[in-house]
Order: structure tokens, then C-alpha cells, then sequence
């Protein structure tokens, strides 16, 4: 995705709702969403390869904030059997084949082997877009409250989907939020940027991997 | 507006991602956000544009809808037990503003008089950007199923804070989406159209009030009576 920032008028405006986020690294988790072979590896049947140039930056911004001591959690998109069999009794349209190529044992489910994923991490898998959602049955709040976690980081895709949905939650459960301009992607440059707008006017500071972790240390 | 609110291209990808809208108003809500005084007069901290057009706009899918039998939701955003943190002091001038205003018992926290509201119609009100975030200290999901509610109409302000914020969290609780693309008001066109473009790649079925008050008619008499 080309470089993003949002619009002077927009940093403006937000800066009258609510104060600049700070990275402490100890009270600071960074949240990567669904960096799996679906959305990485163009060779997956109806693969969507929107993140296929993203395990790098990612990667990068998750080496500078875990250097810092920030906690790093992967989330990862899975559907089980409760929503595939609804989707049996309907007509196949792209919702379902999207649904379908994310079952929990299928390929597209696993995260990249690409990704400098470490052993003290935390795992979890959802099962909304928002990785907070009372529905996504991942434990992901309790898992950050339990750390004391002030202040989350989003990085991952897609950018107007499960990043946007995550971090409004994230906002409104408390939580200062910082998304990653460059260390997220979606599937065209008009929803990447149209989110990270929207995202910065009411919920979000908007940083780049490097600012990220200039603020961190 | 001459220019198309939502290319083709995002109509299109959309709707390719959820079965064919079918609208029962029956099992339909209409959900009216936040239409306080605070956001609708030019002087707030956060004014909205277009208010003739967007409270003539709401007022036409209220009517359908209520004409159809489909329950009225207003929705109130309230700052009480909110205060400004250290950090925000002299800097967030406009959340201050929100913070002192947005109160029950404020003239700036009413629904603003020239709404076409009726006796029947329901109220909760809200403490978060999602009228069903666990944290809005409303419990606006059990109002819709006690009414066996499966899809909700939404309206109202801001487009791309708490209108597009509830409408992603009902799509997760499992409801079908309708977002007024004319009912809907924000703060500038550009972050308008932002989240129109957004809902309808992936969360809802964005049409004009127009249109929306047309389906609930035409869903109405093509019901058995």
C-alpha cells in the first residue's frame, strides 16, 4: 500500500477529542490480526493476497516493539462448524467461500511461516472481525487486562475489516490505540485509506512502523 | 451531490459477499443515533453538515417504517460519569465541550424538536460509540429480541463514529445491515463517504432513504395480512 497519513484538518480534529497516545512498553500489547495463508500466500484456491508484501513490515514492527518489551499477541481468523453449517443450507456466493477457505482445518487458517512468531507470544483464534467482540470467543481482553495491559498497537489486515473493528472495540473498552499505517493492508488503497481516516478522526492514532517504535523505547 | 456516494466497483464486491436483501418489517428496526442538539446546531464543538437535508431524509424512513409496523429506536449518547484525564486538559477542547453538554437534563443532550417522533417509540441511551458495545450501559440487543428483531435500519450521526461503529457490532451479533446513505451525517463529505465505502464492501446494504422507505412498503404489502 502506498505510504498514508491522515490529512492535516483530520490530526487536527482528533487532537480536540482526545490527548496523543504514549507507548509505555510495559502496559503496551501489539495486536497483529490474521496474517494467515489466506490473505499472505497467492497459491491458496481463492486466496485474497492482499498481505502478500506484508510479513516483512510486520515482522520488522513486531522485532522493534518486542526489543522494547511490549507483549505481542497473534490473532487469527477461524470459522468451526456452527457457522460452516449455516452456510451449507445457503446459496454459494464469495461470503461463503470466504467463510469455507477459513475453517479452522483448512490451509488458508494458519499463520504465514514467514512471521517471526515467538514462544512467549500470545495465540488466539476469533471468530468475529472484532478480536474484542464479545462473540469472537478468543478470551483476547481478558488475556490483555490480565497483564495489565493500558495501550494496544494494530497491525495486520485487513485494514477496514478486523483492524478497524478491533481497535474501535479496543477504544471503547478503554484501551489507548495506535494502528500501524504501514504494517496493515486491505484489498485496494481506497478501504485501506478510507479506514485509517476514519479510524484517526475518532478512535486511533495513525503511526508508521518506524514512529511506533521511537515512541516505545 | 452529483458524484456517486459509493463507486460501483465496492457496491458490487459487497453485495457479492451476503445473500440478496430481503426487508420483513415485521422483524425490522429502525435505529435513530444520537439526533442531540450538541451535533445539529452550526455553534458545537462538532457540527454536523447538511442538517435540513439529513432530518427531512430521517423523518422519510421513520414514516415508512412506522406506516409498516417496524418499532422506532432513538438512541442518546450521554457523557455522565465521564471527566477529563490530566492529558486532555486545555488540549481536547471539543471532548471537554462533549464531556460538560452531552448530559441528561441539558437542552444540547435532547433529540432535537424538529424529529418526527411518536408516543410507541422506544429510547435507550448510550455510553459508547456502539449502541451494543458491553461497555454502552444499554441493553439495546434485548429490546430487538423480545421483538424478535432481525434487521435493523440506521440512521443518524455520526456517520463514521457511532453510526458505522454500530452498525459493524450488529453485523456481529448477527443482524442483517440497512445504512441510510442520505439518513446518515458526519462532519465533512470526505469522512462521510469514507464509511459508506467501508460498510457496504463489508457490513451492510448502504441505500438512500428513498430507496429504504420504498422497501418497507413494498415488503408490507407483499405480506400476508
Amino acid at each position: 500500500m502506498p505510504e498514508y497519513s491522515p490529512p492535516a484538518w483530520a490530526t487536527a480534529r482528533a487532537a480536540a477529542v482526545r490527548p496523543p497516545v504514549r507507548l509505555n512498553p510495559c502496559t503496551t500489547a501489539l495486536v497483529v490480526i490474521d496474517m494467515q495463508n489466506f490473505f499472505l500466500d497467492p497459491a491458496i484456491p481463492i486466496a485474497v493476497p492482499c498481505g502478500h508484501a506484508l510479513a516483512g513490515p510486520v515482522n520488522d514492527l513486531v522485532a522493534g516493539l518486542r526489543a522494547t518489551g511490549c507483549l505481542i499477541a497473534w490473532v487469527q481468523q477461524g470459522y468451526g462448524e456452527e457457522e460452516l453449517a449455516r452456510d451449507r443450507n445457503r446459496p454459494v456466493d464469495a461470503g461463503t467461500a470466504f467463510r469455507a477457505a477459513l475453517g479452522i482445518d483448512q490451509p488458508g487458517f494458519a499463520l504465514s511461516d514467514r512471521l517471526e512468531v515467538g514462544a512467549d507470544d500470545l495465540r488466539v483464534v476469533k471468530r468475529t472481525p472484532s478480536a474484542l467482540h464479545p462473540r469472537s470467543d478468543c478470551g483476547l481482553l481478558g488475556l490483555l487486562r490480565d497483564r495489565g495491559i493500558e495501550t494496544v498497537v494494530i497491525a495486520g489486515i485487513e485494514t477496514n475489516v478486523c483492524c478497524d473493528t478491533t481497535a474501535r472495540d479496543a477504544a471503547q473498552h478503554g484501551f489507548r490505540v495506535c494502528i500501524a499505517s504501514d504494517a496493515t493492508a486491505a484489498m485496494t488503497d481506497a478501504e485501506h485509506e478510507a479506514a485509517l481516516l476514519n479510524l484517526a478522526l475518532w478512535f486511533a492514532d495513525v503511526r508508521s512502523s518506524r514512529e511506533l517504535i521511537e515512541m516505545a523505547r | 451531490m452529483s458524484e456517486k456516494l459509493i463507486p460501483d466497483w465496492a457496491v458490487a464486491r459487497g453485495r457479492a459477499m451476503r445473500p440478496p436483501l430481503a426487508v420483513d418489517p415485521r422483524r425490522t428496526a429502525v435505529l435513530v443515533i444520537d439526533m442531540q442538539n450538541f451535533f445539529l446546531h452550526s455553534a458545537s464543538a462538532l457540527p454536523v453538515q447538511n442538517v435540513p437535508q439529513l432530518v427531512e431524509a430521517i423523518n422519510e424512513v421513520i414514516a415508512a417504517y412506522r406506516e409498516a409496523g417496524s418499532p422506532i429506536v432513538w438512541v442518546q449518547h450521554s457523557f455522565a460519569g465521564a471527566s477529563l484525564e490530566a492529558a486532555e486538559e486545555g488540549a481536547c477542547d471539543a471532548r471537554a465541550s462533549l464531556i460538560g453538554q452531552l448530559l441528561p437534563g441539558n437542552e444540547a443532550f435532547d433529540i432535537d424538536t424538529r424529529m418526527a417522533r411518536s408516543a410507541d417509540d422506544h429510547h435507550v441511551v448510550k455510553k459508547t460509540a456502539s449502541a451494543f458495545h458491553p461497555n454502552s450501559g444499554c441493553d439495546l440487543a434485548a429490546l430487538l429480541e423480545e421483538r424478535d428483531i432481525d434487521t435493523l435500519v440506521i440512521t443518524g450521526i455520526v456517520t463514521n463514529g457511532c453510526c458505522e461503529t454500530t452498525a459493524r457490532d450488529a453485523t456481529q451479533h448477527g443482524y442483517k445491515v440497512l445504512f441510510a446513505s442520505d439518513a446518515t451525517g458526519a462532519m465533512s463529505d470526505e469522512e462521510h463517504r469514507a464509511a459508506l465505502l467501508n460498510l457496504a464492501l463489508w457490513f451492510a446494504e448502504v441505500r438512500p432513504a428513498e430507496e429504504l422507505a420504498a422497501l418497507a412498503g413494498q415488503s408490507a404489502s407483499a405480506a400476508p395480512a
